[in-house]
């Protein structure tokens, strides 16, 4: 999943270099903390928060079909 | 010559609402961005988008390729020999998006081909499950389509991003879109009779941005009804109603 959610942002971001994705244990469950380039924030969120959205979708469905659940959470 | 301006949360609500209100397709319309939209931080400093629009004389301005890429250009208007441009710049959005789709696949270990399908109504990037995979590719598609349309939106930005043009190809999962798309046009075409008949709006059912531009676009060639979206995502629809003279 980790994998996964650095492969997807890699791809939106001008510095995919600047990526991190850290995996820590949430109040509810598994979180997936996303840390992009200050520049790339807006990208990654997307317009009225659109491409964040669709990440947390495809990232849901992927959980479902592997198994492994993770909520996203953009730190910025 | 009417031109209207709109402002909406993204571009492509702005541009539907400026179309519906003109009664025109996107085919039959020049479209001028004035302002893009942003979606600010934490919700501070967002700003919606703004657009100009307005019927497209058939004289002054050539058919614009965007909606349909693959489509033959027939007679092109002097000073525009753009089409073989445009048809190379979704080639290599249909590349781009295709390496992207494929690697996504790998990464959900399902076992699918990808594969560029150019039509008529535009460039898809068709993702297909692999001959005698066991696994549904439906994870892929969701309910109402809604995991498509957020792979559509993922790749929208890795297109921007690569290319900095909006994208011109569509994602489809094993045909979903294109099945969906022809019963839609199809329900359209069959209530915007009924509307003309009766004289009574109907609604449609609720739609992403892509169907409900189906819909204006194939009620557009009705005559004697025009057609308006009405409500919030996502249960924004498409109303045909009567058009008075």
């Amino acid at each position: 999943m980790k994998e996964l959610l650095e492969f997807i942002v890699r791809n939106l971001v001008d510095d995919p270099d600047a990526v991190r994705v850290e995996e820590v244990q949430g109040e509810r469950g598994p979180v997936l903390r996303l840390t992009v380039a200050e520049d790339d924030v807006g990208k990654v969120i997307g317009r009225a928060g659109r491409t964040a959205r669709a990440i947390r979708t495809v990232m849901r469905a992927a959980g479902a079909h592997l198994g492994a659940d993770a909520h996203v959470e953009i730190v910025g | 010559m009417q031109e209207i301006e709109r402002s909406a949360p993204s571009v492509e609500e702005a541009v539907e609402a400026a179309l519906a209100e003109l009664g025109v397709s996107e085919q039959e319309a020049v479209v001028e961005v004035v302002r893009e939209s942003r979606a600010g931080r934490f919700g501070i400093g967002a700003q919606s988008a703004v657009v100009r629009v307005r019927r497209r004389s058939p004289a002054a301005d050539a058919p614009g390729a965007i909606e349909h890429p693959g489509e033959p250009e027939g007679e092109q208007a002097p000073g525009r020999g753009e089409a073989g441009a445009e048809a190379a710049a979704v080639d290599e959005q249909a590349d781009i998006v295709a390496d992207f789709l494929e690697e996504l696949v790998e990464h959900l270990d399902l076992d699918a081909d990808v594969e560029i399908v150019s039509l008529e109504e535009g460039t898809y990037v068709d993702i297909w499950g692999a001959e005698g995979a066991a696994e549904d590719l439906g994870l892929l598609i969701g309910r109402r389509g809604a995991t498509l349309d957020a792979l559509q939106e993922l790749v929208r930005g890795v297109v921007l991003r690569q290319t900095g043009e909006r994208c011109r190809v569509l994602v489809d999962v094993e045909d979903y879109r294109k099945r969906r798309r022809a019963r839609v046009i199809g329900q359209a075409r069959d209530a915007a009779r009924r509307v003309r008949q009766s004289g009574r709006s109907e609604a449609m059912e609720p739609m992403n941005p892509y169907e409900r531009k189906l819909v204006h676009d194939a009620v557009g060639e009705i005559g004697g009804v025009e057609t308006i979206s009405e409500g919030e995502e996502p249960n924004r629809r498409v109303v045909i109603r009567p058009r008075h003279p």
